[in-house]
């Protein structure tokens, strides 16, 4: 069972986001609570202040028919005289209104009503008188109209149940929210960041791991496809890709040491001869020449590594020009032409014009050229060797190849290794390093190289593309 | 010929001065690009044998300071194994040629003979005639005993290159350079090829030969 490390969790990042969004929630919930609290209440008073209102009209209108004795006689008729606040609280427990007419002109004196409720300001005043009813504190709102310098009106009315019960409700709706709220937002924020703390604590743990002891263990990923399988199959798909680097660097190392051992141990062979012929000039220059043969040997190697290094390091992509690919082509037909006519080899060309790449023109030259080599050094006789040029899906497809011997079929998979030679090429000069050049510089031009199978001989076809990637 | 030679590794430096001493050169030493820069500026040499990894400061920025402090010498500049963008720098900063470590000595020495006797003037010559050749660079149009010679682009490119620059050795990797621009080695005869063809309309007809194959090192083109 994994162990829940409480202080470290707390310490994550999603567990701030956890809490930090769920307070962002309930600060919206306490915004929009508030909100509709206003908005009730403003409806509720609304009401009550039309009703008051309709009620003070009535009497306006009753002074107005009948004059002041009118409305005064109504007035006694609608509400008997109250003497005491606890017979007014009577009145207003029953939901009903209270009131007063008063003489206006002479101190305000009463006309009627009860005298508990008298205000001087016309309109609304504060909601002042309150009383008990049940447990709850009932606040009565007042209004005050002077209808003309004889009569003036005031009129007290509690507030309606519905209007402590919206309020009540949300009282407590706030108080739950603080009290459920809260707690929920941390268990979330918890228990969110727990679970992500786990997966990511495997893909750190198996990381670690293979930071300390480079192995084949690669993270587990579920069957999900979420981000952190998606971050596990990336980290894998690296980890593979170094791995790759990896083995590259020692195939490397044991084939520059294999291959530099060969010439190498010539040339302290050719030295010991020296030594022994010391007194003979004619064997001198002949053992002088082997030895001169082999440096030369290994330095090529070291030029070739080298050569590859850079190519494979990126850099000269920055040095990318638009060049004329068919041009290109043709000039190094002109150029190999007769190095084939010299060795008995034919070569042909069948190139469409005004084919552009953005490339780095010496080094297509130099994957050309390879290739060309290769087959000037591994065909037969009267071998057939063609360039050809044509577009190709919004890019251009460029086939070398020949009717020579071609490749073994267990050979294909390795002939773009460094320092990999066919068995039937040992014989031959060479360094096994040709066709990791080409394969590195169609990599460089995002280019994709193909030995085509089923073929007599060797045929590259190399796909170019002809829109630049940027 | 005054040959100054800026190089901080002893060996190389040896190396190359004795070889240029056997051919009767007067050779000058520095050691780092300070003390070379200031016998460059002061002294008068017909070649100027740079190296570009020098302790302190880059050869180029040191071709670079020489050129604009008006120094017009011809400047060789010598580099590690490197790719071509090395090779463009330093002709950019105003080396005449560039010459790759660790190169055969022949090479070097066929570079110094054909920079410290570079005359300007041949380049405007419009028609070049030597031992009975006659090459107008205009017309691209050659006669030798005034029998038309037929050449291919190439092969006139290789001829016009030795005919400007007579009597003295031409290599194969200053060819492969400037004929075709490649600064690559290769192994096949591609050189070779060429220049056998374009003699074999040049010399073969004709009883003088104008080109000398040099056995190990290149050509030379001089009158018979």
């Amino acid at each position: 069972m994994f162990s829940l490390p409480l202080k470290e969790i707390l310490k994550t990042y999603t567990f701030r986001m956890a809490i930090v969004s769920s307070l962002g929630f309930l600060l919206t919930a306490i915004a929009s609570g508030l909100l509709l609290t206003w908005y009730l209440m403003y409806q509720l008073e609304q009401n009550e202040r039309h009703e008051i209102g309709g009620f003070v009209e009535t009497f306006i209108e009753h002074f107005e028919e009948g004059g002041l004795e009118e409305a005064i006689a109504r007035a006694n008729e609608r509400q008997e005289r109250i003497v005491s606040d606890e017979e007014a609280h009577n009145i207003f427990a029953e939901g009903d209104p209270v009131f007063v007419l008063l003489n206006a002109d002479a101190d305000d004196d009463v006309l009627a009503g009860y005298s508990g409720i008298i205000t001087n300001e016309d309109g609304w005043s504060e909601p002042v008188i309150e009383f008990k009813q049940e447990e709850y504190d009932v606040e009565v709102i007042r209004f005050r109209m002077t209808v003309d310098e004889r009569l003036a009106i005031v009129v007290a009315y509690p507030r309606t149940n519905e209007y402590y019960l919206v309020q009540d409700s949300l009282r407590s709706g706030f108080y739950w929210l603080f009290v459920i709220a809260i707690p929920l937002a941390l268990l979330t924020g918890f228990v969110l960041s727990a679970r992500v703390f786990k997966r990511l604590n495997e893909i750190n743990e198996t990381v670690e791991q293979i930071g300390h002891d480079t192995d084949r263990r690669r993270i587990a990923l579920s069957t999900n496809k979420d981000e952190f399988d998606r971050l596990g199959a990336n980290l894998n798909a690296m980890l593979d890709r170094i791995e790759e680097l990896h083995q590259n660097i020692e195939s490397m190392s044991v084939g520059v040491a294999h291959d530099l051992k060969t010439p190498l141990t010539r040339v302290s062979n050719y030295l010991q001869l020296m030594a022994q012929d010391i007194h003979e000039p004619n064997k001198l220059e002949a053992h002088l020449d082997n030895v001169d043969g082999q440096v030369q040997n290994i330095l090529r190697i070291i030029q070739s590594l080298l050569r590859l290094g850079e190519i494979e390091s990126g850099k000269r992509r920055s040095a990318f020009k638009k060049v004329d690919l068919s041009s290109l082509l043709e000039d190094l037909y002109e150029s190999y032409q007769p190095v084939f006519d010299e060795n008995n080899k034919n070569l042909t060309t069948s190139i469409i014009p005004n084919i552009t790449i953005e490339a780095d023109k010496e080094l297509l030259t130099q994957l050309v050229y390879n290739l060309l080599e290769n087959m000037i050094e591994h065909s037969q006789a009267n071998a057939q060797a063609w360039i050809r040029l044509q577009s190709h899906r919004g890019g251009a497809v460029l086939q070398i190849g020949d009717n020579g011997p071609g490749v073994d079929i267990k050979d294909r998979e390795r002939i773009f290794e460094r320092f990999y030679r066919a068995d039937k090429s040992r014989s031959t000069p060479g360094n096994g390093l040709g066709l990791s050049i080409v394969s590195s510089i169609a990599k460089l031009h995002d280019a994709d190289i193909v030995l085509l199978d089923d073929q007599a001989g060797a045929v590259f076809d190399i796909y170019f593309k002809t829109q630049p990637p940027h | 010929m005054n040959i100054l030679l800026i190089e901080d590794d002893d060996e190389i430096a040896t190396f190359v001065r004795k070889g240029l001493q056997e051919q009767q050169y007067v050779v000058e030493h520095a050691a780092s690009a300070e003390q070379g820069i200031l016998s460059a500026s002061s002294g008068t040499y017909d070649v100027i044998i740079f190296d570009r990894l020098l302790p302190g400061m880059d050869g180029i920025d040191a071709v670079r300071v020489l050129r604009q402090s008006k120094v017009q010498t011809p400047i060789i500049m010598l580099t590690a194994m490197s790719g071509i963008d090395d090779r463009v720098a330093g002709l950019e900063a105003g080396a005449d040629d560039y010459l790759v470590k660790p190169f055969a000595f022949s090479e070097l020495l066929a570079r110094v003979r054909a920079l410290g006797r570079r005359k300007p003037i041949i380049n405007e010559t419009i028609e070049i005639s030597i031992g009975g050749l006659i090459l107008n660079r205009a017309t691209r149009r050659v006669t030798r005993d005034a029998q038309e010679i037929d050449l291919l682009p190439r092969e006139y490119k290789i001829l016009e290159y030795m005919i400007m620059n007579p009597n003295h050795v031409i290599t194969r990797t200053m060819l492969l350079e400037r004929i075709w621009g490649y600064s690559f080695d290769p192994k096949t005869s591609l050189v070779q090829t060429h220049v056998s063809r374009m003699r074999a309309k040049v010399d073969k007809p004709f009883d003088k030969e104008l080109i000398k194959t040099v056995r190990g090192a290149g050509y030379v083109f001089s009158a018979p």
